[in-house]
């Protein structure tokens, strides 16, 4: 591991910061705080055994509580390393497998070798580099064949510390036949330094398998989000990403499917907010490899206050995936006139026996629709909250319903007052 | 020649930056009734089209060896103008072409490349004005690599389209940069490329509409097709937005996909052989977006291939 980390290192400084993109030149990495360890036990299985702060940041946030209702299990990082960590019995007895990444290292040495970061390399890009020199903390989640987890297993992951950096690193897989719903969520409080979260998530899925990959980040509004996101799938194998990124000052992420096995599938939703300060880069990338491969990607932004949004997405039908087949569908609303909102999809075909789509519009809440509300009695600010909250209707109802309703609210207390 | 590539596809370079190469000739033949054509040196032309003109001009373009040739156009008050090019010969052309147009013009610029198979060709073509309306019509044939830059920047109450039309067979590549750049308020746009490759060809699209924060009340729109009719042709599509202003109605789609089945089928199915079939199905694609006078050029490029 620690050679690892030096390659990962030695290519951090090798690699070029990214020349296109939001402007990250005031992120200065000597200023992060690479580790920092918490006080208490690590890994507990109890909320008995947390430090009473840290359990207290998390209970805020409503983790015990959500887990004794609806989850298999739950995890907990607060700031480098897993405060807790615990999977319902009933599931460990199948062989389902959910640790702490630094504990799953110790425990299935042999497991993770075979898989860790051999989806991201260590040198596929300047923050990847960074991940793998310095990483700590995350899931890992192993699912044997044939298991179906029926409810979601969830992580949380919290900076709380100045000039933070969090490295996490989540390692899914997804054995034949087997399907695992994963939920994380992801906050932080301000401070006026910039923080960093550079992670790493990579998943497996394997052939007739499905995994279901759903995220909210609600980073604070000074961290760079440069995180790194990455699905191989088997044949026929289903991998689903559903995202809303909400917090952070500059976010570049692009979830990536590489669909290798014939007749495997791809979807990606997500929701993007951007307020004032905010540049939320993010999109999705497919490689289709195989064919009869499909991906389906459902974008929606929004941008308020000069925010600005851009959805950067990548297409690629390999030669060979005959009938692969693609669509791809951005939609973004600007609220405002400060606000930007781009839209920069590349798509790129070398096989001809292949179907690919793309459609984008832009554009704010139509005054016809306010209007129509209105006639019925809708306050203005009333009416054009109800827009938004339709338009990112496709997005919402793919999440929990925990995360839906916090998902909204959040929404609606960013856009508090600029309505109307 | 070849190594010319490097200064096309996928680079994001505005202006190409050539060696100085003069060991080349051109032959310019600029016909129009009543105006004025300025000095026609060997790499530079000005041409000035009076008020209130109304008419044709055409320009044809032979080429030998490698030229680099500089072109300014200045369309003057309330003129409809068809201004129509045409590029053919051999060898390596590089042009920048500046069209400017005064308040009330309506200006329409047909270009066509049709240079032979070997020819590297580097076009940078750019057309402003505000209060009337400017259509590119491009077609791009010839050439073993084009890159091709048509972008209209549009004042207040533009009409702005830009169509362009490619047909690829061989090795040949295309790089195509369709963009509109609107700084004034209540205009439209449309921007449509169709292409279709065969054989070993291969086609890269940036589209752009780029809406500056002053531009309100703008309806865009942009769309790029590809056919691709062979296993070997491969095509990019880059339909970029970027929006500064949130009055504005814009959207864009892209499609890419080999030759419609069910047309195939149901023009077999009425006794045409599948080759002939093609051919029309193609035809009929690309057709309504060349200048009738191009069409045969058209044709006896797709029956050759």
């Amino acid at each position: 591991m620690l050679e690892h980390r030096l390659k990962g290192l030695k290519s951090f400084l090798e690699k070029p910061a990214p020349t296109w993109g939001p402007d990250i030149s005031k992120l200065d990495v000597n200023n992060i705080v690479f580790f920092i360890q918490n006080k208490g036990p690590k890994n507990s299985r109890s909320w008995e055994e947390v430090p009473a702060d840290i359990k207290r940041t998390f209970q805020r946030l409503g983790i015990p509580e959500a887990e004794q209702r609806v989850l298999a299990g739950a995890g907990a990082q607060y700031e480098s390393e897993m405060a807790y960590h615990n999977l319902k019995t009933e599931w460990e007895a199948k062989g389902v497998i959910f640790l702490d990444m630094d504990e799953a290292l110790k425990q299935h040495e042999a497991l993770v070798k075979e898989y860790f970061m051999r989806c991201v390399p260590y040198n596929d890009h300047k923050f990847a580099s960074l991940h793998a020199a310095v990483w700590s903390g995350g899931t890992f989640l192993y699912v044997p064949k044939g298991i179906k987890v029926t409810q979601p297993l969830q992580a949380y992951f919290r900076m709380n510390a100045r000039r933070a950096g969090q490295f996490e690193h989540t390692l899914i897989i997804v054995e034949e036949e087997a399907e695992v719903h994963y939920i994380e969520g992801c906050s932080a409080p301000q401070y006026n330094e910039n923080s960093l979260h550079a992670g790493c998530v990579e998943v497996f899925v394997k052939k007739n398998a499905r995994a279901r990959y759903s995220s909210v980040e609600n980073w604070s509004k000074n961290t760079y989000n440069l995180n790194t996101k990455r699905a191989i799938a088997d044949e026929n194998a289903i991998i689903e990403w559903v995202g809303g990124n909400l917090g952070s000052g500059v976010t570049m992420l692009y979830p990536c499917s590489i669909l290798r096995g014939k007749n495997s599938r791809a979807e990606h939703i997500s929701i993007a907010f951007a307020a004032k300060g905010q540049n939320q880069d993010t999109g999705a990338k497919v490689y289709h490899i195989a064919p009869g491969t499909s991906s389906h990607i459902t974008s929606k932004s929004i941008a308020i206050e000069g925010g600005i949004t851009s959805y950067r997405g990548f297409v690629k039908i390999n030669k060979g995936a005959k009938k692969a087949k693609s669509a791809v569908e951005c939609d973004a609303l600007m609220i405002d006139n400060a606000s930007q909102s781009n839209t920069y999809p590349y798509i790129d075909v070398k096989e001809a026996d292949s179907d690919v789509g793309h459609e984008a519009t832009v554009g704010r809440i139509s005054d016809d629709d306010v209007f129509y509300l209105q006639s019925r009695g809708i306050k203005e600010d009333e009416a054009k909250k109800l827009i938004v909250r339709g338009f990112m209707e496709p997005v919402i109802k793919q999440l929990p319903i925990e995360y839906a309703v916090e998902l909204n609210k959040l929404i609606e207390l960013e856009m508090e007052g600029s309505l109307g | 020649m070849k190594q010319l590539v490097k200064y096309g596809l996928t680079t994001s370079l505005r202006a190409f930056e050539l060696p100085e190469i003069w060991d080349g000739e051109q032959t310019v033949v600029i016909s129009a009734e009543g105006i004025s054509v300025g000095a026609d040196t060997k790499n530079s032309q000005a041409i000035s089209v009076p008020a209130g003109f109304k008419g044709t001009i055409t320009i044809r373009r032979n080429i030998t060896g490698n030229r680099d040739n500089t072109m300014q156009i200045l369309v003057k008050q309330d003129s409809e103008a068809r201004i129509i090019e045409e590029i053919t010969g051999s060898g390596t052309y590089k042009a920048n072409v500046l069209v400017t147009a005064e308040p009330g013009c309506s200006v329409k610029y047909f270009l066509l490349q049709a240079m032979e198979e070997d020819s590297v060709c580097l076009l940078n073509y750019e057309g402003t004005g505000e209060k009337g309306s400017f259509i590119w019509n491009s077609c791009f044939l010839g050439g073993d690599t084009t890159r091709a830059v048509l972008e209209t920047r549009a004042g207040d109450e533009y009409d702005s389209q830009n169509y362009a039309v490619v047909l690829g067979s061989g090795n040949q590549q295309f790089d195509i940069h369709v963009s509109t750049k609107h700084a004034g308020k209540h205009s439209r746009s449309n921007m449509l490329t169709k292409s279709v490759l065969d054989d070993k060809s291969r086609a890269v699209y940036h589209g752009l509409i780029n809406i500056s924060q002053d531009a309100a009340k703008i309806d865009s729109y942009q769309k790029d097709e590809v056919i691709l009719l062979s296993d070997g042709s491969s095509a990019d599509a880059i339909p970029n937005l970027e929006i500064h202003n949130n009055d504005v109605s814009c959207t864009h789609g892209a499609s890419i996909g080999k030759l419609d089945e069910e047309k195939l089928f149901y023009l077999k199915s009425r006794g045409i052989a599948e080759a002939d079939a093609k051919r029309i199905i193609t035809e009929g694609f690309v057709e309504p977006l060349v200048l009738p006078a191009w069409q045969h050029l058209i044709r006896e490029k797709i029956s050759r291939s």
